[in-house]
């Protein structure tokens, strides 16, 4: 671990005392290489900051989104409003058929599997042979990915990440049977955050047979419902299921 | 949704834990109608309000938790301040045309905290075009990392995210998001070289 990261987390956490407060700010203005450390660590921070505050945002406007709906319903409705509101509709159908209709599930699983899913990063955490899983995977030798994980997932040590990379892997070879199988062992694990049920109706709506949507709505309900891992995809997505 | 009481909801977001974020939601809904005065006394489109307010909501949840709020004023008195100064900033920034806030640092930044000598010296080394490159490189520390640094930024401190992330003690979280941290800086001095 880097001793000077140590003191600078220190410092911002207010936890040092007044005399290495002092000296810590000298420090700053003498040792040059010890500033820029300084500056990266806020750097990281605050766009950490940043990043929770983006989030933030977007839960409020959800909730303004909701919240103004009684307040718009209330309103008295006038011949001229009714003539506007029915000329407005017209556009919006207009526009719904022409532009604007919801992309199919299979399409959204599609495009978030390829934004999101093509490359794993590589954890410094993981295991040696959990890295070499995810090398193959990202260099999409997913033969060799699925030999690498297997044994993986019967060790306790490795065995949800294990399992959560092979899914994905079974998942982007479109074995979705398998991926399911995957999904449905690693959601019984009492982990922490979960992507067990989020990845599941994300390979639903992959698959997108029978009665596979319906399945993945469930899902994700679910998923908005508690709060779980993939929350904020699922809002999105569920208004296009 | 009938409002709950303030004293409620401060109790609630100082308390910790998950609930707070219920009552972050209850702070939203508590002070909504400030939204439409915007829209009356500053003739604020409701939209552009409504991005004011829910930065309003954000700066009085940091400020609670930070302990920056006293309770010297009611939290409403309180709200309404940030609430019309934020919307009288923009009314400026409109009318003098000085749109560019976003090259300026965060008016939250860590910076802040350093005495204004060392200040200046650091802010001259920090690249403010690299906010969003960090963000974007956050998907690549795993998911655990990222949550853990999350819930730091959040105000959670090692101890509670420990109970929180089931780590076996406040240092091992420490340690933890030291090294999520570095992670991080490690991605994006990455790009940085990349990008030369």
């Amino acid at each position: 671990m880097n001793n000077s990261l140590n003191l600078i987390d220190d410092y911002f956490s207010g936890i040092l005392t007044d005399d290495e407060k002092t000296a810590f700010e000298k420090r700053c203005l003498a040792d040059s290489a010890f500033s820029k450390e300084v500056a990266t660590y806020i750097s990281l921070r605050d766009a950490l900051n940043a990043h929770l505050q983006q989030q933030k945002k977007q839960e409020f406007a959800q909730l303004y989104q909701q919240l103004s709906i009684p307040a718009k319903s209330a309103k008295i409705i006038t011949f001229k409003r009714i003539a506007f509101l029915v000329a407005a509709c017209v556009l919006l159908v207009v526009g719904w058929f022409a532009f604007l209709q919801p992309p199919s599930p299979q399409k959204i699983a599609d495009k978030y599997i390829a934004t999101n899913l093509n490359t794993l990063g590589l954890n410094m955490g993981n295991s040696d042979s959990l890295q070499a899983g995810i090398a193959a995977y990202n260099s999409k030798s997913y033969a060799k990915a699925e030999e690498l994980f297997i044994p993986l997932t019967i060790k306790p040590e490795t065995a949800p990440e294990a399992i959560k990379y092979l899914g994905l892997t079974h998942l982007a070879i479109k074995q979705y049977e398998e991926a399911l199988k995957n999904f449905d062992q690693l959601s019984a694990m009492p982990l922490h955050t979960n992507p067990g049920q989020f990845y599941k109706a994300l390979t639903l709506m992959a698959r997108s047979e029978g009665s596979d949507n319906k399945q993945a709505k469930e899902i994700l309900q679910n998923i908005i419902s508690k709060n779980l891992y993939g929350n904020q995809e699922a809002r999105n997505w569920i208004k296009s299921i | 949704m009938d409002p709950v009481s303030e004293n409620l909801i401060l109790n609630g977001l100082k308390s910790g834990g998950l609930s707070r974020l219920h009552f972050e939601k209850e702070l939203y809904i508590k002070f909504f109608y400030l939204i439409k005065e915007a829209n009356k006394k500053y003739g604020i489109e409701s939209e552009e309000a409504a991005s004011i307010y829910s930065d309003t909501i954000i700066a009085v949840i940091k400020n609670i938790n930070s302990g920056k709020f006293e309770g010297r004023s009611s939290l409403k008195t309180y709200t309404y301040q940030i609430f019309s100064n934020k919307c009288v900033d923009l009314l400026r920034k409109k009318t003098t045309n000085q749109g560019k806030l976003e090259d300026t640092m965060p008016y939250d930044s860590l910076v802040y905290e350093l005495p204004d000598n060392t200040r200046s010296v650091i802010q001259a080394l920090i690249a403010q075009d690299e906010r969003q490159q960090i963000i974007d490189r956050l998907k690549e520390i795993g998911d655990k990392c990222k949550e853990l640094l999350l819930l730091f930024e959040e105000g959670y401190n090692d101890k509670e995210i420990a109970g929180h992330m089931n780590y076996q003690s406040a240092d091992v979280v420490k340690t933890t998001r030291l090294r999520c941290l570095e992670k991080l800086k490690l991605r994006l001095t990455r790009l940085l070289h990349q990008n030369e």
